[in-house]
């Protein structure tokens, strides 16, 4: 950070902004320590720089808040304390005497002040200090209040700079297009009536596929329509989705790795139940599918690089354009712009690969845009998953074990131990099992996969507590009195379930049709418990009416941001729940646009109301903690509703018959 | 085929000599600047491009250049009467209906449309209005919200 004279303070961001409101609240936090004016501070976003630096600069695991409250306080902190030490050497008087309020240092009681622009100078050339010392929360004069997000006057005016937005002087425009196989490569083009095509400038090849060069984005695309492409499919041109669900049903019978047991011999317990009951749960691929496609502009010099792109993961991006043009990693400038959405696809760097080869071949600056159909065939899907679940009883008709295998594609794709991300949701609970055994089956598949927001969790807690429903119905009881029962040792979950459940009328009746579920999940730091309303019309159509929220990530930094955080990962998360997926066939995904990839819309969107409890330290998440429990909630619901058990999202009209 | 097409944008005149069967969306971005207008998907299915053409909201997307020919189009950079907000972005931005953000130009233009048809919409009026518009960020709530109070405050 710096202050000039004028008193300008000027903070270098290091996470990027997607909307998530983190650039904000990383500025509070920062600006709550130093007693700055809030309208006096100025956002740079930071250049990707060395990890010893900036630490991580990816927006990942809803870690922004919680791992920069430290040294964006620190450093408000740090500046308060050197500007004190300076008026108070100024005026002569102990350190002790003087305060820094509302941008400025005020001597005692005598009305006195000198604003942080006239000491600045002076502070600049004292010792920093070795010991920072943090406010207390009750001075905090920003954080914990709904301030607005410092991002907002540009979205409404038209004036912010997404990927798509960024021009440079010459900069040609280029789209792409690549093997629609998974894991095919191109064998050649004809690109004579591309080359026709006015305004198109020239056909280029680069690792994964062919980018028609133009002068304009709409050139480029007419070009690329024209072009007559060759591809060499590769080994996964049959691949189809009920290949890869049979592979998964096939996965589930050979032996798994056992991840967690805890309380008596589980096997024994299942092999000596009276009475057992077993289900299959399963998710979906899903698309990332952000408003704004993939896109980054690069300008590749003689011994150096630019690029200008929406990013979660400005350092991956350094890396992935260094080791490209074999540059070293200080000729990488990466400049972060605003992500037009990104819930994860953007922490990969596949398309500044694809932008940094394409300047290197034109020799210029060039904007590498993705449209609409090739985000939605080359994303890095949220991983199909299958989960087989089971309880046993004994014959006084206690509940006495459960059981929970996992089997999914493993990011970590080792076979020698068990990937315990996967296993998110499942295993490590706070739920007190009276015995129970967590299973790990890897089913990798040619898909490309990766982080969506709430990564594993999502599909873990879908199957675990949709389950946990089963067995409560199993056992005749309410469904939130025995997660209540289970969770006696971890009273902060309690609590949001018994916030969710008190805001929706837990134990009112219901009219015919319409049904109440309820649900909980603790990722990255943060519970969310959501209470969900639904109605199931005459032909099966579910309707979400309404989800009550409560959440406890520990403190909050700004309440606004946690609510809309919230809302906004209901209705993602509803997404996967009524229409999300992905499918293969040919070894290419069938989706191209919303049209087979549909969003929730204004109509199908519940109200959200969001609690949040404030249940202590530390710092939790809060990005992606509120999706995994939507989607049991919603199944649960349904339950509630017609007495049928949905058990694989997306859901489908056909299981409600 | 080339060709001299004339309009009004934002209030001023503009005189394109160009392609007439080229696509409104790409020659606000790419010929005029204006890059409020986001691309979402480029067939009409998502919204980002919306623009108004006489008071209605029309997909740029969708439009030939030679379609507005004539006709006074307006881009979210023209929504605001020079320094004042319109009271549709005031209230997008007091209640933080929008995340990304990048769904908001189109949001903001099609709300805009909708009110020159019906200046008091009811809240389903509102919904139905804004059906084919989507965001990814799940902004939804604040959004019916937003279009709601400024349509009781104009
Ligand atoms: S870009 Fe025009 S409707 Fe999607
Ligand atoms: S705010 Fe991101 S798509 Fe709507």
């Amino acid at each position: 950070m710096a202050i000039d004279t004028d008193g300008k303070v000027t903070i270098w961001m290091p996470r990027p902004e997607m909307g998530q409101g983190s650039r904000t609240g990383l500025t509070m936090i920062l600006a709550d320590e130093l007693e700055a004016d809030w309208d006096r501070i100025e956002l740079i976003q930071a250049l990707a720089g060395p990890r010893a630096v900036w630490g991580s600069m990816t927006a990942g695991g809803s870690t922004s808040i919680r791992q920069f409250w430290g040294p964006m306080g620190d450093a408000g902190a740090t500046a308060r304390q050197m500007l004190v030490a300076a008026a108070a050497a100024r005026w002569g008087v102990p350190v002790e005497t003087c305060r820094a309020e509302g941008h400025a240092v005020h001597r005692g009681t005598t009305g006195e002040k000198l604003g942080y622009g006239e000491l600045v100078e002076d502070a600049a050339r004292l010792p920093v200090p070795e010991e920072v010392v943090r406010k207390d929360p009750s001075e905090f004069r920003y954080i914990d209040r709904p301030i607005p997000r410092l991002d907002i006057p540009s979205k409404v005016d038209g004036s912010a700079v997404f990927g798509f937005d960024f021009r440079v002087p010459d900069m040609k425009f280029a789209t792409i297009r690549r093997c629609p196989v998974f894991g095919g490569q191109l064998r050649g083009f004809d690109d004579t009536e591309t080359l026709r095509v006015n305004g198109v400038e020239q056909v280029v090849e680069f690792s994964e596929g062919v980018a028609v060069v133009a002068g304009s984005s709409w050139a480029a695309m007419k070009g690329m329509d024209a072009l007559v492409i060759d591809w060499d499919e590769g080994p996964n041109a049959g691949l189809s989705s009920e290949q890869i669900h049979d592979q998964l049903a096939q996965a589930a019978t050979e032996e798994p790795m056992e991840a967690e047991r805890t309380g008596d011999d589980p096997r024994a317990m299942l092999d000596g139940a009276a009475k057992r009951i077993e289900a299959v749960y399963e998710c979906a691929y899903v698309s990332h599918s952000p408003m704004e496609p993939m896109v980054a502009t690069a300008h590749v010099h003689k011994d150096s690089v630019d690029v200008w792109v929406p990013t979660q993961a400005a350092q991956t991006c350094q890396n992935t354009a260094a080791r490209v043009l074999d540059m070293p990693r200080e000729q990488v400038r990466i400049h972060t712009l605003f992500s037009g959405g990104a819930f994860g696809r953007r922490l990969q760097a596949d398309y500044v690969s694809d932008a940094v080869q394409i300047s290197r071949s034109i020799g210029g600056p060039v904007q590498v845009f993705w449209t609409r159909v090739e985000d939605t065939q080359h994303g890095f899907y949220r991983p199909i998953s299958r989960h087989h679940l089971e309880a046993g009883f004994d014959a006084a008709g206690n509940f006495t074990v459960w059981r929970h295998k996992v089997v999914a594609h493993s990011m970590s794709s080792r076979t020698d131990r068990v990937d315990n991300s996967a296993l998110a949701g499942a295993r490590s609970l706070s739920y007190d099992w009276p015995s129970s055994l967590i299973e790990w089956k890897m089913s990798n598949t040619p898909i490309p996969v990766g982080a969506w927001r709430s990564v594993y969790a999502a599909q873990g807690w879908f199957a675990t507590e949709g389950f946990i429903d089963e067995v409560a119905a199993e056992l005749g009881r309410d469904p939130f009195e025995f997660r209540m029962e289970l969770l006696k040792d971890d009273p902060r979950m309690q609590e949001v379930l018994r916030v969710a459940a008190e805001a929706i009328g837990w134990s009112r009746e219901t009219p015919e049709g319409t049904g109440i579920g309820i649900a909980c999940g603790f990722c990255f730091g943060g519970r969310v418990a959501h209470a969900a309303e639904v109605s199931v019309d005459s032909r099966h159509r579910v309707k979400v009416h309404r989800i009550e929220s409560a959440i406890d990530s520990g403190w909050v930094v700004n309440p606004d941001s946690v609510a809309a955080q919230v809302e906004g990962g209901v209705v993602l998360a509803l997404q996967t729940v009524l229409h999300g997926e992905i499918t293969l066939r040919n070894g290419r995904v069938e989706q191209e646009t919303f049209a087979e990839f549909p969003l929730v819309t204004m109509e199908e969107a519940p109200l959200v109301n969001t609690h949040i409890v404030k249940g202590g330290s530390p710092l939790g998440g809060v990005g992606e903690p509120p999706i995994p429990p939507l989607a049991p909630a919603v199944v649960n619901a349904v339950y509630a509703a017609t007495g049928k058990r949905l058990r694989s999202i997306p859901i489908r009209t056909d299981d409600l018959r | 085929m080339r060709e001299t097409i004339e309009f009004t944008l934002n209030g001023e005149p503009v005189s394109l000599d160009t392609d007439g069967d080229r696509i409104l969306l790409w020659v606000l971005r790419t010929d005029l600047e204006l890059t409020g207008t986001k691309y979402g998907c480029g067939i009409g299915l998502c919204g980002s491009c919306t623009v108004l053409v006489d008071g209605e909201a029309e997909r740029s997307c969708a439009l030939p250049l030679r379609a507005v020919r004539g006709r006074e189009v307006v881009t979210i950079e023209g929504l605001a009467g020079g320094e004042v907000l319109h009271p549709l972005q005031e209230e997008f931005a007091e209640r933080g209906a929008l995340q990304c953000g990048y769904c908001t130009p189109g949001m903001l233009m099609n709300a805009a449309g909708l009110l020159n048809g019906n200046p008091h919409p009811s809240r389903e009026e509102i919904v139905d209005g804004m059906e084919g518009n989507l965001c990814r960020c799940g902004a939804h709530k604040r959004i019916i919200e937003a279009i709601d109070a400024a349509s009781k405050r104009m």
